[in-house]
């Protein structure tokens, strides 16, 4: 028997003017897998997955989420990426709402839930990520990591079937990577179906079931991460990890002085 | 219709040739001071050739001169203003149609009269309520601020009196049934309604009055000069021959000759505060009124072409764009006369305060729709980007997340525009409306007090619009801690 696929690329383009980001992507993530995407910056790793959901327009090639293409109606591209939800670099946090109702509104909007039912979710939601205690509190009041996680209840808050992350701790201070990588291992443990782009090589390491690498707009590389981080078949992924080396000694120290969990 | 316009665009140029100081004079010269806007057929311009002023007291003015050895230099000057300009030394004469009465002597010193006149009722053909002065009672008459035609309707009480500076105006108004009568000097009468096919006057003309030159107070020298010029004018026939070419002339002109100069014992002790506060209130309820009205109306359409120019599709947004460009490109008082003057010509008759409040609202929602557009545009992309990610509905977006977040950025700059669109709202006086600042004008041209009625008036406006002022400071307070 074999999973349903959930995310399908087929042969993606995508320029910016003359740059091309994309040049002819493939690549399909199945139900509960959980991928990361790896690569140098401007390989073209965000990019597509802002065009999993469409934030980003490619300019050929299809995608589609759960058998049905991405390429629709306004209407059912909503239904589509409310199916998907997305963590953000920058949080993206609705800066005029309550913590509770930057949870609470996806809910009464998208979905129509009532507003009791709403609210009651969305406090189980910010439980789970730690973030039960500031539900009152407005977002520009939290730290970094604070803000992610309630991002990423608001994600979950519409019970979405797949979880696209974009660099989700680089815009936070060493000491806040950490509180986020937790919430994300515990999502993962739960089964979600996960696509993450970061440079947390050793969330990549312990939670993915594969690892994409691209290079140019290209996939180069798709392995489990046990061969990926020790067999590189590219000497591009090689000269990639041996720059990483530097990140990871640091990632080392972190857990060896107890601050980074096993 | 186009003599309107046409003089309008010469009060423009005069006004660009004359702006800023008054003309430098040669020894010889007089700065007579007229006001060419509704100046038939006393001083205007030429339709033929607007760069040249003609009328009765152009021709007076020349001969005068001829007698004097000097001449007479025009100086425009808005009609309200042209006996305080006297004292403030910008003019030397002011010879438009003013009628030698108290209020006015106040103000100024009067050679003998140039000319007899009259007054003349006009109502629309057909109309049969009106066969006496009497019968103006209880109807909406147009007439001239501070003319004796204004004095005499407001002794007759309970006139509903509409206020014109634009003579083409008063009687479009009157044929469209805007007005009921018109009430107004009869060389003016003549000049205007003559043309004007579907008004007829009410005969007899009423009353008599006598038009003087006004002069500086003190002037008693140039009084002297000019009195007897204008008697050698009315002896040697030369000012008859004037009045007869103008159609001026008629048999109570012969007054002229028997005039007795007879200074006016003043009131020393002019008009008090308990006077002048309900005529202020009144405009200042009116302004008050003309101004919310505009606001609400101006945030609505504003907000529209906000989003239009913002969130719309390509024809939407230029049009909206097309609309903010040319409104605000325009003056306001442009504006008000097409909304007031020119739509009824294309059917549209609109009533006063409505056009007041359409202009001024429409006028001001070009303003607000840009202070929308940057405050949706400072939303960060962010945003927009996370509600799509949620699938939100772009309406839902803006409606939940952009618009309640770009309402920190609106707000400050709209609260400024509110206090600049009150004061702006005294610009409609130009279609008939008395509010806050024509209420002054009107008082002020009456009595010629000018410091304590100004500082009235102005602490008026102070009243209402500083606390719209502390309203803004305390909602930009309160918005700052999103």
């Amino acid at each position: 028997m074999t999973v349903p696929v959930a995310i399908a690329c087929r042969d993606l383009h995508k320029s910016f003017g003359s740059l091309k980001v994309l040049q002819g992507v493939d690549l399909e993530i199945r139900s509960g897998e959980k991928v990361v995407l790896l690569g140098p910056s401007g390989s073209g790793k965000s990019t597509l997955l802002r065009c999993m959901n469409r934030l980003e327009e490619v300019d050929s090639g299809t995608i589609t989420l759960f058998d049905r293409p991405l390429d629709t109606s306004a209407r059912e591209l909503a239904a589509l990426r409310a199916e998907v939800g997305m963590v953000f670099q920058g949080f993206h946090l609705f800066p005029h709402l309550s913590v509770l109702e930057n949870v609470t509104l996806p809910q009464t909007q998208v979905r129509g839930v009532g507003r009791a039912e709403a609210e009651q979710r969305a406090r189980v939601l910010l439980g789970r990520v730690g973030m039960g205690h500031k539900a009152a509190a407005w977002p520009p009041q939290l730290s970094g990591g604070q803000q992610q996680r309630v991002a990423i209840a608001r994600a979950l808050a519409l019970e979405p079937r797949a979880l696209l992350f974009d660099e989700p701790t680089s815009a936070l201070d060493p000491e806040m990577v950490h509180e986020v990588l937790e919430v994300m291992n515990a999502i993962a443990a739960q089964g979600m179906t996960m696509v993450v782009v970061t440079h947390e090589m050793h969330f990549a390491e312990r939670v993915a079931d594969r690892i994409v690498f691209m290079d140019g707009g290209r996939v180069i590389e798709d392995a489990p991460p046990a061969v990926f981080f020790r067999q590189p078949a590219t000497e591009r992924a090689r000269t990639f990890l041996s720059h990483l080396r530097v990140d990871r000694q640091r990632t080392e120290t972190l857990r060896a002085t107890g601050f980074l969990a096993n | 219709m186009r003599l309107r316009w046409l003089d309008l665009l010469l009060l423009g140029v005069l006004w660009l040739a004359t702006a800023g100081s008054a003309p430098v004079r040669a020894a010889e010269q007089l700065r007579w001071g007229l006001d060419l806007e509704g100046g038939a057929p006393y001083g205007y311009a030429d339709p033929a050739n607007p760069a040249r002023i003609i009328g009765f007291e152009r021709d007076i003015a020349d001969e005068l001169g001829k007698r004097l050895g000097r001449t007479f230099l025009p100086v425009q000057v808005n009609w309200d203003s042209l006996i305080p300009s006297l004292s403030r030394n910008t003019i030397d004469v002011a010879m438009a149609g003013i009628e030698i009465a108290e209020d006015h002597q106040r103000g100024a010193l009067f050679t003998r009269p140039y000319c007899v006149y009259q007054q003349r009722i006009a109502v629309r053909r057909g109309e049969e309520r009106v066969q006496v002065f009497e019968d103006l009672r209880g109807l909406k008459v147009g007439t001239v601020t501070s003319t004796a035609a204004h004095r005499e309707l407001e002794r007759l009480g309970k006139v509903d009196i509409k206020h014109y500076t634009d003579m083409f105006a008063v009687y479009e108004d009157l044929s469209i049934g805007r007005l009921d009568a018109v009430y107004i000097d009869q060389p003016v009468a003549d000049f205007y309604a003559a043309r004007n096919p579907r008004v007829r006057f009410i005969e007899p003309p009423r009353g008599v009055g006598f038009y003087g030159i006004a002069l500086r107070k003190g002037d008693e020298a140039l009084k002297r000069e000019l009195d007897r010029a204008i008697g050698t004018m009315i002896e040697d026939g030369s000012l008859e021959r004037i009045l007869r070419r103008w159609r001026l002339w008629h048999p109570l002109q012969d007054k002229l000759k028997s005039y007795r100069d007879v200074q006016p014992i003043i009131r020393q002790d002019g008009p008090g505060l308990a006077e002048y506060l309900p005529v202020l209130l009144q405009g200042a309820w009116m302004t008050c009124r003309i101004s919310l009205g505009a606001m609400v109306l101006a945030m609505g359409v504003g907000m529209l072409l906000a989003l239009g120019r913002v969130f719309g599709p390509a024809p939407v947004r230029w049009l909206a764009t097309g609309y903010v460009e040319i409104v605000r490109g325009t003056p306001l008082l442009i504006q008000l006369y097409m909304l007031y003057y020119a739509l009824p010509k294309l059917g549209v008759e609109l009533d006063a305060f409505v056009a007041g409040v359409l202009g001024l609202g429409l006028n001001y929602a070009a303003n607000e729709a840009e202070n929308y557009r940057a405050g949706l545009q400072a939303v960060p992309k962010g945003q927009h980007e996370a509600c799509a990610a949620l699938g939100m509905s772009r309406l839902q977006a803006i409606r939940h997340v952009i618009l309640p977040q770009s309402l920190k950025v609106t707000i400050p700059p709209v609260t400024n525009d509110f206090i600049a669109l009150f004061k702006d709202s005294s610009l409609v006086s130009v279609i008939t409306l008395v509010e806050l600042t024509k209420s002054y004008g009107m008082l002020a041209s009456a009595t010629y007090d000018y410091i304590r009625l100004g500082l009235l008036t102005a602490a008026l406006y102070l009243v209402i619009s500083y606390p719209a002022a502390l309203l803004a400071r305390w909602t930009e307070a309160r918005l700052q801690r999103i």
